[in-house]
């Protein structure tokens, strides 16, 4: 059983922006849910944790990684069967497997601890489902949402050396201005995509942010109404058409999209 | 059907007024049949006789004769009737005596008819009647016994137009000498000018429309008829030695048809229409020892000969004209009298010293055979086999070849004689008689169990369980049944069989997780196998059911379900050991296990735990001497590295593996344990491998606690459609899972027949249970692993050609999402789709091409779902044909009666269609059986013939045992 030790303090910061510089551990409630599928799921959490002992991390090649940290996803639901097959969460293509029971008297709340933050994205669909069997699939309606964090105090993070997500927002200042934040690792980029009419026009250059990764820009103006704006992470190197339609290119990102409403347009 | 005379009413009457000691009441109801086997109202002059007479007690002997108005007898036929009272169908009396003046063309005269004027003139002016008498004796061969029914036998005129094979004189002839002259057609009452086409195919004795004409001469021959000789129809320099039928085609289109079609007339029927035969040579002297046992199949080939019976099935004999052309043949084209002996197997010695023949069957069956053709000289020879116990030395069957008096019934010699009788089973038994596998074996069944609470810490697994109960119920031969009774009595020592149950709850109250589950409270996962554990018990092992409740309703713990495991087995080593001091059972099991001569078995994680087990024991060398493993419904889902290092996907080596799975399983609906079976047994660590995937069959019904509704916690199994009960299921686990230990752990590998799809228990009749097997002696032709894949090369290096280019055409990952999302399998295999007649063709490079040390063409082999491609959902058919280097060839059809099935997948409500693989494996015998003379010492290509549209998947094509 992995052990964890989340580090509580009383200090509750409301946060503007997900990736504004953080300063302190929080306590956000767990996120209820309504979920379309059979499992029932009620909430969830999403924690970062200090794991002591660390956690063994055996490699293929028979070498040992230890984990002094993690994160931890608590998924509770009316109960979740025992069976052969495992409860999964997906995250678009990510899967999440290995889980303990909350505690050893419960089938009703189960935990994920992980380590990769490439999984913590905004807008991936958060679903639960026992391998493979389409029957128990439980799709969360809203997209994942990684505000909902809750981060170990900013000295302990600098510590565990545990990174930043990244990730992003968008906000309507009014129909011709927006702004946001943005977080991304070089390579990548991140432009906005406007949805004009049946396809969306791409930004020709890369979003400039400042220091803290704020950006403000003015809508572009177009042939016709823009619909909706969206927030696009872009791995290095990938051709940009001015125009798209259909689906996202292969390894771009939707990091947050807004609708523009009508009367706005 | 015929009426009866007045006088087999009178008779039946006056048997039902005597009663008859107990028996069955009789109501003879007799049924003629043509020489295709289709009811008929009369005899057809110049057709054979065949005939089924229903009504009759079950198991008995009786014989049928034909007489004429004189009283001379023209047919006899003696044989045993079915469990169903049945007789037949008997083939009484051949092309109604019909011979020609010299059949063989070599001056001996036929004894019958002249031609078919002759026989019909004769016919029609005399009546003719069919007496059926009750056998006297079981294996006496010339007594008559009391009468049971009497019938007339109508007679009718031949219809035109009529073919017969002809030599150049004129004469009827259906054998030639080899490229001694040309065989030639005539016809009689036909248009003038009509425009004919002839084909000369290999022989069967069975046609239907669409079936596939090849024409074994290699030129098309069209004719231009007139009555009387149509002309030569196979010159001399030609001709190949064999057994053929002749196909006629009245107006054939411009366009080559190779399909049978309705309006086309196949000389002869269930015979050969046409026999080339070798030089004639003395081999009058060999022995003629060949395969007769079997079983008979309704498509073509028609007979399977084969050894292995279970107890109450009917078996079968035929001879094989290639085997006995071997042997020194009786002229084929004349039928012999034959008296079908099964006796106590005895050796070469033991013959020598006694050849009389006591038969140990219903009855002596006598029949008039043809050796040219197999179809005509095959029919029962034991209805309800019931030795007792099982003979374990088996049996042979000998054919005692006699004469027929003129117009009296046949005389033998009751005597094998060498060099004339034919024998199979000179050097080892001829067949076996097994008992079904579910029936309870010779032991009383003890009962005991142990429990050893917080009495281990895992040494193997990432998560270091400790404090983990031992405890466990176990059933094992005993002196008399009943717990805790001494074990049965002797120095014997007894085979240890392990089973261990999966996930599911653990307590009956709260959450069901509860690890502090009172024991009044706790949920026996581990008893739910009672039935199976009573059963290999009374088979003589000492079957043990472990409980994983410390590492049950937790995650992962696939290496822990392992390590439980073989803490029991510590556990009976110490047991067994002759100075341990044995506080649980006070040395009831001292010096009576077998320590060496062990099986694991797990269901569901369980399973996979078992494996892990095998593969622990291995690494780490441990030393249990595992003899195969069994695992239920399991999983493939271990994540954890395996001390001693090995992927964390188990790959089980060198030990005899067993997978089973249904299709409606609610729980593992992925068919993780195809993975399992997939990677197991790789090149370099050989075992021989099963996999059975039973449609209609859940997850938790081969385990009696999870379907109790007393515990409550069933979940939702079981589901999509062709469910089948509680019972059946069950009763699938006892039959197969028995046959697989007492196989490996016992010796009896004849019981892995039932693996390879060879045996069928009759109560599992209707439940649709498709096999993979591999046996560790095979030679892959194809096994799709190569990389970069590459579809135009097989395994072997040979070439593979596709015609025309078909639409898919690629070597995929069969693994759980790949291609069109419905395999589930660990390994990659070819993807084949087309829309119009295609032929795949994979060359046998020379180095390869003597494969007549093994005893099986094989294939996996799917159907995928394509409403286009497929359009009709139901089981699949393809044409497979083997090559030789001389061209010749030889087609069997993959998917019909006569081997396994191809299964079109499954439709699950949670996962879609399911597209498993299945073996479908083809004696080669069936490639060279009737006189094809295909040389399996130079195969030069497999040609499979796709027909007109479908997608199927293909893997493993293999020669193999």
């Amino acid at each position: 059983m992995l052990q964890q030790k989340t580090m509580k303090t009383g200090l509750v910061v409301a946060l503007g922006f997900l990736l504004s510089a953080s300063v302190g551990a929080q306590e956000i409630p767990p996120a209820e849910v309504a979920s379309v599928g059979p499992l029932k799921i009620s909430s969830w959490e999403l924690r970062e944790v200090l794991l002591d002992p660390p956690h063994r991390e055996l490699q293929e090649d028979g070498t040992a990684r230890l984990r002094s940290w993690g994160y931890q996803l608590t998924v509770r639901a009316e109960t979740f069967p025992v069976r052969a097959l495992d409860p999964q969460v997906h995250l678009d293509e990510h899967v999440l497997v290995h889980y303990e029971w909350c505690n050893d008297e419960s089938t009703s709340c189960i935990v994920y601890t992980f380590w990769d933050p490439e999984i913590l994205r905004s807008e991936r669909r958060f679903t639960v489902i026992y391998a493979g069997d389409e029957r128990t699939r439980t799709v969360l309606p809203k997209p994942f949402d990684p505000e909902r964090l809750v981060r170990l105090p900013d000295d302990v993070r600098r510590t565990e050396g545990i990174p930043e997500l990244e990730g992003g927002r968008l906000e309507m200042l009014g129909p011709d201005r927006w702004t946001g934040s943005l977080r991304l690792k070089a390579p990548a980029t991140a432009r906005l995509a406007w949805r004009v009419g049946d396809g969306w026009r791409i930004d020709a250059s890369p979003l400039a942010r400042d220091e803290v990764g704020r950006f403000e820009v003015p809508a572009p103006s177009f042939d016709g109404p823009v619909q909706a704006v969206a927030l696009l992470r872009l791995p290095a190197g990938a051709a940009v058409p001015a125009r798209l339609t259909g689906a996202w290119p292969k390894g771009w990102e939707v990091l947050d999209r807004k609708s523009v409403p009508a009367r706005d347009r | 059907m015929l009426a009866s005379l007045s006088r087999s009413v009178l008779t039946a009457l006056i048997l039902a007024l005597l009663g008859s000691s107990g028996r069955a009441a009789e109501n003879p109801r007799l049924e003629l049949l043509d020489d295709r086997l289709e009811p008929v109202s009369a005899l057809t002059a110049g057709d054979s006789l065949v005939v089924t007479v229903d009504g009759l007690e079950a198991a008995r002997g009786y014989e049928l004769t034909l007489l004429d108005g004189n009283g001379t007898i023209h047919g006899f036929v003696r044989a045993a009737t079915d469990a169903k009272g049945r007789l037949g169908p008997e083939l009484i009396w051949y092309h109604s005596g019909i011979t020609g003046t010299d059949p063989a063309g070599d001056g001996v005269p036929g004894p019958g008819f002249r031609d078919r004027e002759e026989a019909e003139r004769h016919l029609l002016a005399t009546s003719w009647e069919l007496e059926l008498r009750r056998v006297a004796t079981r294996a006496g061969v010339s007594a008559s016994g009391q009468l049971v029914a009497g019938w007339d036998l109508p007679v009718r005129r031949a219809e035109s137009p009529r073919f017969s094979v002809t030599d150049f004189q004129g004469r009827l002839r259906s054998s030639f000498e080899v490229g001694r002259e040309a065989v030639y057609l005539e016809a009689d009452g036909i248009a003038p000018g009509m425009p004919l086409e002839v084909w000369i195919v290999a022989d069967r004795s069975s046609w239907k429309s669409g079936d596939l004409l090849e024409n074994v001469t290699d030129v098309r021959r069209t004719f231009s008829a007139t009555t009387g000789r149509i002309g030569p129809i196979w010159s001399a320099g030609q001709q190949r030695v064999g057994r053929y039928d002749v196909v006629v085609r009245p107006a054939p289109a411009r366009r080559l048809e190779n399909r049978l079609r309705d309006v086309d007339i196949v000389l002869y029927g269930l015979d050969a229409g046409l026999v080339i035969r070798p030089a004639l040579t003395s081999l009058a002297s060999a022995q003629r020892h060949v395969a007769l046992s079997g079983r008979v199949l309704s498509e073509y080939p028609f007979f399977e000969h084969r050894s292995i019976f279970l107890r109450g099935g009917v078996i079968a004999a035929a001879v094989d004209p290639s085997d006995l052309r071997q042997s020194g043949s009786p002229d084929a084209t004349v039928f012999r009298w034959a008296a079908i002996h099964v006796v106590e197997d005895k050796n070469p010695i033991e013959w020598l010293a006694d050849p009389t023949l006591n038969d140990v069957t219903e009855v002596v069956e006598i029949r008039p055979v043809k050796f040219g053709t197999l179809e005509v000289n095959s029919g029962p020879v034991w209805s309800n086999p019931e030795p007792a116990p099982a003979g374990p030395n088996g049996y042979d069957v000998v054919i005692d070849l006699g004469a027929r008096p003129l117009g009296g019934p046949p005389q033998f010699d009751g005597q094998y004689t060498a060099g004339i009788d034919i024998l199979d089973g000179a050097i080892v038994a001829g067949l076996r008689v097994l008992d079904d596998p579910s029936q309870p074996g010779p032991f009383p069944v003890g009962r005991a169990r142990y429990d050893f609470p917080d009495a281990a810490d895992l040494a193997y697994g990432a998560f270091a369980d400790r404090n983990v109960d031992i405890r466990a119920v176990v059933a094992y031969p005993g002196e008399t049944a009943g717990e805790d009774v001494p074990m049965s009595p002797g120095k014997e020592r007894f085979p240890l069989v392990v089973i261990l149950h999966g996930n599911h709850a653990i307590c009956n109250v709260g959450s069901g997780c509860s690890s502090n589950c009172a024991p009044s409270n706790r949920i026996p996962n581990h008893e739910g196998y009672d039935y199976l554990l009573d059963l290999w018990a009374s088979h003589g092992f000492i079957a043990v059911s472990a409980d994983g409740f410390d590492v049950t309703c937790k995650n992962n713990r696939y290496l822990e379900r392992g390590a439980v495991i073989l803490e029991h087995l510590k556990r009976w080593d110490k047991w067994n050991q002759p100075f341990f001091i044995d506080g649980t059972f006070n040395g009831r099991f001292r010096a009576r296990v077998e320590m060496r001569n062990i099986a694991l078995i797990g269901h569901s994680r369980g399973g996979e735990g078992a494996v892990a087990a095998q593969i622990i024991n291995q690494n780490v060398d441990l030393g249990w001497d595992i003899r195969c493993v069994v695992a239920i419904a399991p999983t493939d889902q271990n994540t954890s590295n395996p001390p001693g290092g090995g992927p964390r996907s188990f790959v089980l080596g060198d030990t005899p593996f067993f997978n089973m799975m249904g299709s409606s399983d609610g729980d593992v609906t992925n068919m993780q344990g195809a993975r399992l079976f997939d990677r197991a047994a790789p090149g370099g660590q050989k075992a021989d491998k099963s996999q059975v995937f039973i449609y209609g069959a859940n997850h938790n019904s081969w385990n009696t606690i999870w379907i109790d509704p007393s515990w409550n916690f069933g979940g939702d199994d079981g589901v999509g459609i062709d469910r089948i009960s509680d019972e059946k299921q069950q009763l699938a686990a006892k039959v197969y899972i028995t046959a697989w230990l007492k196989a490996w752990c016992m010796g009896e590998q004849d019981l892995l027949a039932i693996h390879q799809n060879r045996l069928h228990v009759p109560e599992l009749d209707g439940v649709r249970s498709y096999w993979s097997y591999e046996a560790t002696d095979h030679l892959d032709v194809d096994d799709f692993q190569n990389g970069p894949a590459d579809p135009s090369t097989n395994s072997l290096g040979g070439v593979v050609t596709v015609a025309p280019p078909p639409e898919d055409f690629l070597e995929s990952s069969f693994r759980p999402g790949a291609y069109d999302g419905s395999f589930y399998h660990d390994t990659l295999g070819l993807i084949l789709g087309w829309r119009q007649a295609t032929f795949y063709e994979t060359e046998v490079p020379v180095a390869q091409q003597d494969v007549s040390a093994f005893s099986h063409l094989a294939l996996r082999v799917a159907i995928i779902h394509d409403v286009d491609k497929n359009p009709v959902l139901g089981a699949g058919r393809l044409e497979v044909n083997l090559e030789d280097g001389a061209g010749r060839r030889q087609s069997v059809e993959l998917g019909s009666e006569a081997f396994d099935p191809i299964p079109y997948p499954y439709p699950h409500p949670g996962t879609s269609w399911k597209t498993m693989l299945s073996s479908v494996r083809v004696p080669l015998r069936s490639f060279r059986q009737d006189g094809s003379d295909l040389d399996l010492t130079q195969i030069r290509k497999i040609v499979i013939r796709l027909p007109k549209t479908g997608l199927f998947a293909i893997d493993d094509i293999q020669f193999t045992r």
